[in-house]
This record gives C-alpha cells, structure tokens and sequence, in this order.
C-alpha cells in the first residue's frame, strides 16, 4: 500500500494542504463553506426568532426589548454560521462528492493533491479535478438542506399570541410605577425627578418598617393605601422613626406633612408638665397633668414590654407638695474604697415617691413569674434611673 | 466508469473468473465474490458451511480458474506437521547417505486444506508461519514459498466430534470468512439438474499465475484516502471492548475485537471492490461491503455475549451505529 504508507493529514487540515491552489477544489470548497455559513445563519435565526419574540415581549422598554432581540437573533445566526462553517472545512470533500454522485472523488483527490504523483492512476485522478462539477447551490441545498422555519414560525406566532392574551407586558410610560419610568422618553427631567420623589418615600417608608404602629403610614408613603389615622400615643422609637422618615422624605414632598401631622399627634411630645398623682406610683398610672395622661403613663408597662426606652422618658418622679407625703430619705450607697476602707463614697437623695417606685420595681423583679430578660431590662431601667436623678434629677 | 485500461483489465477478467465459477457453484454468487476477492487481494480464505454447500468444490474451482498450482490436504486428526510442511528424508547413496529435504504440499501456489478442524491444533499450527510470513522453517532452515501462497481452507461448523477449534491465531490470518449459506430449493433444482447430466460441468483456466500476479498488483495500487482509511481504522477500534468508541453490546459481549489484520483485509478487499465499481480509489462503501466477512471469525465473545445470544451480525450492527456519528 505505497499510497497510505505516506503520512498524511487527517481531513481537518485539508485546507492547509495544496488543495487550496487548485483553483477548481478551492472555488468548491468556497462554495461548500458559504453554504455551510448560510445554513449555519438559518439555524440560528430559526431559534432566536421564538426567543427573540419573547425577550421582547417580557421587556418593559420597547426599544432596549427590540435592540435585545434583534442582538440575540445576531448573535445566534453568527454563532451557528460559525460553527457549521468550521464542521463543514473537515468535510467539504465529502459534502462534494455527495452532490456529484461520485463516491469519496473529491475526497481522494484533495488527500492526494500534496503529494508526488506515484504513477499514472494518481495523475489520472489529478487532471479529474479540472473536470469534476462543482457544487450547484441546488445540489448543496439537497444535500445539506436549509433548516425547516414552520415550526420556527409557529413557535414565534405562539409566543405573539400567548403575550397578547396575558397582561400586557410593556406598561405605558404615563404610568406612575417605577417600572415604567423612563428619563429617555422625557428631557424636562420630570420623569427623573418622580422617580427621586418614589425612591425617598421608599427610604422613609423603609425608616418606618418595624414598628406596628407606623405600618399604616409606612403604606400610605409607599402608595399602597390611601389614608391613615395616627395613634393618640406614640412611643419613642416610633417618634424617632418618624423622624428619621422625615429626613429621608424630600423638602418638597406633600408627603411630609402627613408625616408631620403623625409626629404632632402623639400626645406625649408637647409640653405637657407631667406630675404625680396620687395613688398613682407603681402602677404606672396618671403621671402627667393632663388628662389624656392616664394612657401615656400607662405606655411605660408598653414601653417596658417593647424592650426599654431608648431616650430618657419625660416621665420623672416629681416633688409633691402634699403634706401627705412621706418625708425625703437619704439613702447612702456604700462601696468598697481601695485606699480607705469600706465607708460612705456616696451620698444621694432621693424622693419618697422614688424610694416608693423603687420598692414597687423589687416587687416586681422579684415575681417569681417574671421571666430572666425581664429582669435584665428592670434592672437596666432602673441603673438608667439612677444614673439620672445623680446626673440632677432631670 | 473505468478510467484507466489496467483497471478496465481488472474488472473483465476478474468478471470472466466469477462468471465462470458461478457456472459451477449454482446459488452462491456472495460466497464467489468473497472469495474471489480475497485470493485477488492475496489472503488466505476460509470458506465455512454445512456438507453440500460446494466448499471444496468452489476452492478447487478458484484453484483451477486462476491457473494456480495446486496442492490439497484432508486434514485427520492423525495428520501431523510434516506432513503439510514435509521433512528431512536420510537417503542412502553410494558416497554415504544423505539427508535430504522432501517439500510437503505447502509447497505450491493454491493450498486447500480441507475440513481444517479436523486437524490436530499442533498440525493446524504447522501453517501459522506458512500463512503470515510465505516461508517455513524446517529443521533450522527456512524455505521460501512461492510468492502467491494463498490457502484456501473449508470448516463444518456443525459437526463436533472428532475435531478441533481452530486457535485465534490461525483464524486471525485468514483475510475473511465467507459463509456458504444453504441452497435454496430453486438452486437444488438447478443442482440436480446441472451435476446429473452425463458429464459434469467443469472450469477450465482462465489466467495463468503470471497474470494472476498482474490482477493481485493492480489492486494494490487503488487509491486510498487517509480520511477513508481513518474511518476504517476507526470502526475496527470500535469493536475492541477498550476502545472508547465501542458500543455497550461490546463492551460487555465481546472479550476480544478485530485487530491490524482486519483493517488490512477490509481495505484489501474494499480495493477490489472499487475496481469492481470502476473506480480506482476507494471509498467508504467499499471497505464497508466485507465488514461481516472480515470480523466474523475475529471476534472472540465473552461468556456474557454468548449467553445474550451475541453474533457477528449483532455486533457489526452495533458498531455501525456506534461510529456513525464519527463521520
């Protein structure tokens, strides 16, 4: 076997050989590849087209939906072209004698046409290429036909009309949801402006998240409902969210007087002297002079419940002028002096009404019913106490 | 299409030869043709088949048609190398005695070693060198054989008693295995009616070893194309049970697969096959056309394959499914 005693390429590299000097195998193999390249391109359009449809459909922005689209379409059909094209340079001979009817020919041919003629059959079968036909675009489209685009083309038709009868996918851009905003479609910068407008409601509706009793402001200031009362009382951390809501909330924005209007509600912010009542301490009950004060008072058991005050209470024990009183104690707190010995470092005076409180506060720690982090928060609450009435009493 | 006048040559005398021996051998047009291709492509046939299939009387037809010499062996059991091979005979002569060596019928140009399997494995083996190499060693020394050796042996694969398998190894040399089916009626009335006549049909000789040579040359030089023979290659590694390619039914059914000897036999015999079509390069269909022929007496099946009922034919079929993706 002279012939295959030869090392030889595999088929793959046939395009590297001397087959691309003969102007008939090259004008072939030309032909082959840019069918091969149009196939390639036709099986990428045929499954981008149903894709494309329906990344349009789902894009909100008709223009980006389209360039997306249109981009995928390309892409695919380059990729494909590409790729069938690179298949079809390993097998353009065959492809060739396949449209001639001649069995592995050309295949041969090219194989051989490196090489030095051996004898007279493979000059023979050389001068045959200047005779063999080329690929006739017909021929090549028999062989290797051009994708079926029906069912490409059902699927797209399917994808229109499965988008028509759903909810419409493209919202017009009048519309107030952030989604359809779009500053391309205005230069006055409005839209820009709207969308900053929702985006600040969206913080301070944010500030307000976790507190129970700002939830209903907290959706009107999303645009989910459309009135809410505010609470007769308001707790500290709610006020602070308010606040922290109203700076987030633009100078501009109506809506910040509906946030005002729930900071001014809250009875217990004004300037409402708050004094003891009578029979009042330990229960937590009417310490303010104002009549609505029975409730706020009442929020200390709430605000214990709610994990502590964060910002001192203006609920203070005060003076009471009443003879009935029971006399001021002082009380001495002793500690333990490194240099002197056990002895008095510190001396403070305290109401009756506060010593009272404080007895009240020991009962309630020492409920056996209480549970541990209770007892944390009442001794935390009462070292807050302390700490102030030695800071002056306020 | 013949393009060339060697090959035009080719195909009208190797068309004459099959004609004439079909005259003979009624009903076994496949089985001459393999035949015919083999010899042509200088191998080494064995023809496999039930009695009265026309085993002996198709290789003493392709004996007589190609003007070949001819020797023949009935292979016994009681048959040993020597006498196939021959030997070293002590001859008394007047200036002393001498030893002298007697050629066995191995030494001629068409061997037909008849019903091989009854011969002994060590008898059978006396042809492993004889077959491969054209030369056998005697007694140290080697003696050439004639350059267009070809045995042409017959195997009964259904009688069991009293013979023997024949080894891998010998299988292995032989270019392919063509079956000879049963006759159908038709045929066995053309039989009968052709060898009960007053005088038996006969072949005469159509070539003479010279031009026999000149025929087995011009195969040789059919053009092949690497891609063509890649795909060959590529198909007998798919019916090895290691090679990636190959199918789960070899994987698991097959203990041992074609080899180099095969792919020589597929791409010698593809080449006649395209001087057949009038071509003078191969292709794809050529070498595809003696796949059963070529394997069927390679494949060596797993106690799994045998008990799955595995046959060559399942097993090319396989094969041609496994690699078809490869192109």
């Amino acid at each position: 076997m002279p012939e295959t005693d030869q090392k030889k390429p595999s088929p793959s590299h046939l395009e590297h050989l001397g087959v691309v000097h003969d102007p008939r195998l090259r004008a072939g193999r030309h032909r082959i590849l840019r069918h091969a390249s149009r196939r390639g391109a036709s099986i990428g359009a045929a499954i981008g087209l149903p894709l494309a449809t329906i990344l349009y459909l789902s894009d909100p922005s008709p223009d980006r939906g389209l360039f997306t689209a249109l981009g995928l379409m390309l892409l695919l059909a380059c990729g494909f072209s590409l790729h069938q094209r690179h298949r079809a340079r390993a097998v353009w001979p065959r492809i060739w004698d396949s449209t001639i009817g001649d069995v592995a020919l050309v295949e041969t041919i090219a194989c051989h046409w490196h090489r030095v003629a051996s004898d007279h059959w493979s000059e023979s079968l050389r001068a045959r290429s200047a005779h063999i036909p080329l690929p006739t675009p017909e021929a090549l489209a028999r062989r290797v036909p051009h994708p079926d685009l029906i069912p490409s083309l059902l699927l797209t038709i399917l994808a229109l009309f499965i988008g028509s009868q759903l909810a419409p996918l493209k919202v017009d851009p009048a519309e107030s949801t952030p989604v359809a905003l779009d500053s391309t479609q205005d230069p006055s910068g409005q839209v820009d402006r709207d969308r900053q407008l929702l985006q600040q409601r969206q913080d301070a509706a944010l500030a307000l998240s976790g507190r129970a009793t700002l939830e209903a402001l907290a959706r009107q200031l999303r645009g989910i409902s459309d009135a809410s009362e505010p609470p007769a009382v308001l707790l500290p951390r709610d006020r602070s969210a308010l606040a922290e809501a109203l700076q987030r909330l633009d100078e501009t924005d109506p809506l910040r007087a509906l946030v005002e209007r729930w900071q001014a509600a809250d009875r217990r912010s004004g300037d409402h002297p708050a004094v003891a009542v009578d029979g009042a301490e330990g229960t937590g009950e009417a310490v303010a002079s104002d009549p609505s004060a029975a409730a706020s008072a009442g929020d200390l058991d709430a605000d214990l419940a709610d994990g502590g005050l964060d910002q001192p209470t203006t609920l203070r024990p005060v003076s009471q002028p009443s003879g009935d009183a029971e006399p001021d104690v002082t009380s001495a707190r002793i500690g333990q002096d490194q240099d002197d010995g056990p002895g008095i470092v510190e001396q403070q005076t305290v109401s009756a009404v506060a010593a009272d409180s404080a007895a009240t506060w020991d009962r309630v720690r020492d409920d056996p019913r209480l549970e541990a982090h209770w007892i944390q928060v009442i001794d935390l609450y009462r070292v807050l106490l302390r700490g102030r009435e030695r800071d002056g009493g306020g | 299409m013949v393009v060339d006048d060697a090959a035009r040559k080719f195909c009208e005398q190797d068309q004459r030869l099959r004609s004439c021996i079909e005259e003979v051998i009624l009903g076994q047009q496949e089985a001459v043709a393999a035949a015919s291709a083999t010899l042509l492509a200088g191998g080494h046939l064995l023809l496999v088949g039930v009695p009265g299939t026309g085993k002996t009387k198709l290789a003493e037809s392709l004996s007589m048609v190609t003007g070949l010499s001819r020797g023949r062996i009935q292979f016994t059991p009681d048959l040993m190398p020597a006498d196939i091979l021959g030997g070293e005979t002590l001859l008394p002569g007047t200036e002393g005695d001498r030893v002298e060596f007697r050629p066995g019928p191995v030494f001629t140009q068409l061997l037909i070693a008849d019903e091989i399997n009854r011969g002994t494995p060590r008898t059978q083996s006396a042809l492993l060198e004889a077959m491969q190499e054209r030369a056998v060693t005697i007694s140290g020394s080697r003696h050439a054989l004639d350059p267009l050796f070809s045995v042409i042996a017959t195997r009964n694969p259904i009688e069991m008693e009293g013979t023997y398998p024949l080894p891998e190894a010998q299988r292995d040399r032989f270019l392919l295995e063509v079956p000879l089916p049963d006759p159908g009626s038709d045929v066995l009335a053309r039989i009968a009616a052709v060898t009960t006549r007053e005088h038996d049909p006969e072949v005469t000789p159509l070539l003479d070893p010279k031009q026999f040579a000149q025929m087995q040359r011009t195969v040789r030089r059919v053009i092949v194309a690497d891609s063509v023979i890649e795909r060959a290659a590529r198909w007998v590694g798919a019916t090895r049970p290691g090679d990636p390619a190959a199918p789960a039914e070899v994987r698991e059914g097959v203990r041992l697969g074609a080899g180099a000897r095969a792919l020589q036999a597929l791409i010698l015999c593809g080449k006649v096959e395209a001087l057949r079509a009038g071509r003078t390069h191969l292709a794809d269909e050529d070498w595809r056309r003696w796949r059963h022929e070529g394997i069927r007496h390679r494949l060596v099946l797993s106690l799994e394959g045998e008990l799955r009922g595995f046959g060559p034919e399942e097993i090319v079929s396989a094969v041609d499914r496994a690699v078809a993706h490869l192109g």
